[in-house]
């Protein structure tokens, strides 16, 4: 047995529901010369210790009983960036079987070891996967400070002539090429990888890559074609829902989803698209069942959101059953606090909870804390949300509150004709279209307005005045990306002749956060990000 | 399901039945299985502890350990097989180290082989990697490893390397090697109906020949042979992995 000194500087956890076990496993992990060994019973307390502290090895049960299994614990730490590539997770399953059904998963431990362990034989599969995730550490680093070129870089240059980490590095750079939009990139590696072995998850990143060209039928074949050789691949199913629904195909793409939710029924995310596919399709019944099983499967877990929870809410509506909305939303309430969107959401559901029992005093009540928290926090609070929000409105005979919503809508989208269009028609299907020109075209107006006049303060060389106009503008409107950008540009600009300001530095980064969270990687903001970065160096 | 629902027999019916009994048969057998984890697990500590003081009952502590190991690789296998029948399985095929694997799979049989007297040598470069599922390759070699030290004397070799046809593995041991029966049966490993598959051996080399064969890759398929003789002298078992 080898005691090596960087052993027992680790930090260990150990996730069982067997106390036996738990002691067992504590045992071994001494006698490998760990000195640090934290251990606890449920996937949920496993999560709470993971983001508290970091932990360089994790060994999991798969069944932990009752509430999240290991693979849930696995894919929410990743999900949340507690567990890096440096970072150790063994999974640890009572059946041979298990590893053939859950190697088909898209999140893989890097190891599975069957029961019952073996003591020696943990320290040797220990031993060689400390060698081998020490080296990637830099990777790590590379990625936490998001230079995903670097990342790139790093995989690279440590494939060497170990086979197994070079696999994982090759799997690793295609999906960071896909990140940073270089499909032909990815595309290369995973036809590279194919001519070795018909690797499952390299036919399915083909499969992605061709989808995120724009080849929707080469994508769907490579994802129908995945599901014929491996059942198991629930992702793919996934994949090719999507393409299905996209195209049109309602019933094949709920069909779909529903035979991958049969083989594993505890994904929430899963669950919420089944539900709202369902609901498309007109099938009520489904889309319920599925968003309570969203609902149930979320509780305490990342991947829930307000959603499932308002769309379950509003199916009760319709079916009548108040308290069970009424009790749903609550329950919302408290689980989304800290998101003062999602708050809103729940928030504006209760109202029309209590419209529907006749309470309007309660309405109001509520009505009003949705306007403060819209006030509030104009950052959170995206134009989907504003639009979601006016619908309520409308159904609540709150008319003009609605249309204040739109305006803001418009205010924030004022060039977006695809926003425009959809404001239209919400009003038009409110009985409300003879307005609706006029209160986009004086939204519009608002926007254009002070546009053309920071562009004339700008010309005169008014930069700073620009500036301030353009701030209260952004603020007021946030995600308004022309608007963003103009103001953005015109700070880069001064702060490049003046040298760097904190506040207007401050300002750009957390207006492009803004556009950014709209859309990922959008290459005109990322322009803007880069130029922001050279100036600080 | 309850009797109502029985007394009809369509035909829909007597497929169901046939599928809850193979379904209610892997249950089952998951079963045993877990016990049988318990069971290792407490020989495991019981032969660990018998090593150390010394006590007079460590030669049936190992056999214990052997036996139930047996049985243990005996469901492994028949699990696999009946998934393989269902269509319900998918090969996860990753790179590995054939030096890292093989040494693993011998701790997993490092204590039974001290008590056991036998002594092991692995002859793999340490440099060679293969793609294979590992959790069907242990169950291939556990059984191979098991049955090598059902008849050997007091040594057992693995071997490991590659050539044009695939990874090469030997497994060979200084016993009375394979019955002559054995041997002049082993080309009709696919026909059960050659008596075959009646003695344990067979069920492993069917097995192993199911493995092999599910790995393959540019039309080449895995073999696998028996034979006597070698540098050891007894049973060899030679596996070829595409």
């Amino acid at each position: 047995m080898i005691k090596d000194d960087t052993n027992n500087q680790f930090n260990y956890l150990i996730i069982d529901d067997f106390e036996q076990m738990r002691v067992s496993l504590k045992g071994m992990l001494r006698n490998f010369g760990a000195e640090r060994v934290t251990i606890c019973s449920t996937g949920e307390e496993a999560l709470k210790n993971l983001s508290s502290d970091s932990y360089d090895v994790v060994i999991c049960d798969y069944n932990l009983g009752e509430g999240r299994d290991g693979q849930q614990v696995l894919e929410e730490a990743r999900y949340q960036g507690y567990l890096g590539h440096a970072s150790i997770f063994f999974m640890v399953t009572a059946e041979s079987s298990m590893p053939m059904v859950l190697g088909a998963l898209e999140q893989q431990p890097d190891e599975y070891m069957v029961k019952p362990l073996n003591q020696e034989a943990l320290h040797h599969r220990l031993e060689i996967a400390i060698k081998r995730k020490r080296e990637l550490i830099n990777i790590d680093e590379a990625l936490a400070d998001n230079d995903i070129e670097h990342a790139i870089k790093c995989c690279n240059e440590q494939r060497g002539s170990d086979l197994k980490q070079s696999l994982y590095l090759a799997k690793l750079q295609a999906e960071l090429y896909q990140e940073i939009h270089q499909y032909s990139n990815a595309l290369t590696i995973y036809s590279d990888l194919l001519a070795i072995r018909d690797f499952h998850w390299a036919r399915f990143g083909l499969g992605k890559v061709a989808y995120y060209q724009g080849d929707y039928a080469q994508a769907e074949e490579a994802f129908r074609d995945l599901i014929q050789k491996n059942l198991h691949f629930l992702e793919a199913y996934e994949w090719l829902a999507m393409i299905l629904e996209s195209r049109g195909d309602l019933v094949e793409a709920q069909q779909a989803l529903t035979h991958a939710l049969k083989l594993s029924p505890r994904s929430v995310a899963r669950q919420r698209r089944l539900g709202f596919l369902a609901l498309r399709n007109g099938d009520k019944e489904t889309a319920k069942r599925a968003l309570q099983a969203a609902v149930r499967w979320g509780t305490n877990s990342c991947f829930a959101t307000a959603e499932e929870y308002r769309c379950l809410a509003d199916l009760y509506q319709e079916s009548g059953e108040i308290t069970k909305m009424i009790r749903l939303l609550a329950d919302g309430r408290i689980r989304f606090n800290h998101r003062p969107a999602d708050k809103i959401q729940m928030l504006s559901g209760l109202a029309l909870a209590k419209h529907a029992m006749n309470q309007s005093q309660e309405v109001d009540d509520y009505l009003s804390k949705v306007d403060r928290l819209i006030d509030a926090n104009k950052q959170d609070v995206s134009p989907e949300h504003l639009r979601l929000i006016a619908k309520d409105c409308f159904q609540l005979s709150q008319d003009e509150i609605a249309k204040r919503y739109l305006e803001l809508v418009i205010c924030n989208k004022h060039d977006d004709e695809s926003w425009i269009e959809r404001v239209g028609k919400l009003m038009d299907e409110q009985g409300q279209g003879s307005e609706s020109e006029a209160l986009i075209a004086d939204a519009q107006k608002k926007i254009t307005q002070v546009h053309a006049h920071s562009l004339a303060l700008l010309r005169q060389g008014e930069r700073g005045q620009a500036i301030d106009l353009l701030n209260t503008i952004i603020e007021q409107y946030p995600y308004n990306k022309t608007m963003v950008l103009l103001a953005t540009k015109a700070m880069i600009l001064d702060m490049h002749d003046k040298g760097v300001d904190n506040r207007y530095h401050f300002t750009c980064r957390y207006a492009l956060a803004v556009l950014c969270s709209q859309k990922k990687q959008d290459p005109e903001v990322i322009k803007f990000l880069e130029e922001l970065n050279r100036l600080q160096t | 399901m309850s009797i109502e629902e029985n007394t009809e027999s369509s035909p829909v019916n007597r497929a169901l039945s046939s599928l809850e009994l193979s379904s209610a048969f892997a249950m089952v057998s998951h079963d045993i299985k877990n016990s049988l984890g318990v069971l290792l697990r407490d020989i495991n500590m019981i032969t660990g502890s018998c090593e150390f003081t010394g006590c007079g009952m460590r030669n049936e502590c190992a056999d214990m350990e052997y036996e139930v190991r047996r049985i243990n690789n005996n469901i492994v296998k028949m699990l696999t097989l009946f998934k393989v029948e269902q269509g319900d399985y998918m090969l996860n095929v990753d790179a590995h180290s054939v030096f890292d694997f093989l040494n693993e799979v011998m701790i997993e049989h490092s204590l039974i082989m001290r008590e056991k007297k036998v002594t092991y040598e692995i002859d793999c470069p340490k440099s060679l990697y293969w793609y294979f599922d590992r959790n069907l390759m242990t169950g291939v070699m556990s059984n191979a490893i098991s049955n090598a030290l059902r008849y050997t004397k007091d040594r057992i070799r693995i071997s490991a390397d590659s050539g044009n046809k695939g990874l090469r593995l030997a497994i060979e041991d200084n016993g009375q090697g394979y019955t002559k029966l054995m041997l002049e049966q082993q080309a009709a490993i696919k026909r059960p109906e050659s008596g075959f598959l009646n003695n344990n051996t067979g069920l492993g080399i069917y097995f192993t020949k199911l493995v092999l064969d599910l790995h393959q890759h540019d039309d080449i398929y895995g073999k696998v042979a028996m034979q006597n003789g070698g540098e050891l002298g007894g049973g060899q078992l030679f596996m070829t992995l595409p």
